[in-house]
């Protein structure tokens, strides 16, 4: 594991120490720029797929309920992630565990 | 000296990523929402800005996202034992599971409560993701204007969905177009400037 990790997890700090030297440059300032939207794309295509499986697991009215209570909690009312999985393990472990066996 | 002050970031580092082993159900990308959370708005280690550049370089190089991360994290705060640190304790907890539960694994998949919650955690990661998506795209318009920022959307998503290029090859494209982007953005002004004043100029001699 930490074999396979090692090589990339070291050229990933190495270049990203490359970038912090070069922090004020309009070079370095575009690039970090221009990565935004590509990420944003990516994270759209997950959020895609997740969206996706879940309904294939559990069907839609599960699937929109949780996410919306999750929306509700983590945008709104700013509480922690780590605290709404927690919620979600609980209710998937008493509730769905019960209705979609 | 002061030994709370020396073990201290440490026990932060591992502290902070043995919570994203844990919940990070489904491996992989779906656990760069909480190191993200961890990272920038609990410790402040870095900035959504940084969070991004190393995303994206990380999602370009090979190997398990996460684990990369979370070496680089560590790095970044304590050198290559704080790499370490960070590193044993993002995958210690899953690698755990794995060991303690192999010999139960026919048990372990056919449990309605294990599957109940496996399953209510996903409509939670999606969520996740995608209030990490629409902050990316807030930035990126904010820093790009609307036309450019929601070109690149279109471009992002042609290159990935319809063309089907590699997700490095896409982050490398924007990387290379990045790197000239403000000398682009000077150039194209100064030009436009050019030609609102050779206009006024020509519109004063008519008046003249």
């Amino acid at each position: 594991m930490l074999a396979t990790v090692a090589p990339s997890a070291i050229a990933l700090i190495w270049l990203l120490k490359v970038l912090r030297r070069y922090r004020n440059s309009p070079v370095v300032k575009g690039m970090t720029l221009l990565v935004q939207p590509v990420i944003a794309v990516m994270m759209l295509f997950l959020t895609w797929q997740m969206g996706g499986s879940s309904l294939h697991a559990i069907g839609i009215g599960q699937s929109i309920g949780i996410a919306a209570a999750a929306y509700w909690l983590m945008g709104v009312k700013k509480v922690h992630p780590a605290l709404v999985i927690v919620a979600a393990f609980a209710y998937g472990g008493f509730v769905l565990s019960v209705f979609h066996a | 000296m002061d030994k709370r002050k020396l073990v201290q970031p440490y026990a932060e580092l591992a502290w902070a990523l043995l919570k994203t082993g844990i919940l990070g159900y489904g491996g992989g990308p779906s656990v760069i929402p909480l190191i993200r959370y961890e990272a920038v708005q609990r410790y402040r280690w870095l900035t959504d800005d940084e969070f991004g550049e190393i995303l994206a370089l990380a999602n370009a190089l090979p190997g398990p996202i996460a684990t990369k991360i979370a070496a680089y994290l560590g790095y970044s705060q304590k050198k290559a034992l704080g790499a370490a640190v960070a590193v044993v304790a993002h995958i210690l907890p899953s690698t755990i599971c794995m060991i303690a539960l192999l010999s139960a694994v026919h048990l372990f998949s056919q449990s309605a409560i294990v599957q109940g919650i496996i399953a209510a955690v996903v409509p939670v990661i999606a969520v996740m993701l995608g209030m990490m998506a629409y902050e990316f795209a807030e930035r990126a318009v904010k820093g790009l204007g609307k036309p450019l920022g929601f070109a690149c959307f279109v471009a992002a998503f042609a290159l990935l969905q319809v063309v089907h290029l590699h997700p490095a090859l896409v982050i490398v494209l924007f990387l290379g177009y990045g790197a000239a982007h403000y000398r682009t953005a000077a150039w194209l002004t100064a030009k436009r400037q050019r030609m609102r004043r050779q206009r006024a100029e020509r519109n004063g001699d008519y008046s003249a």
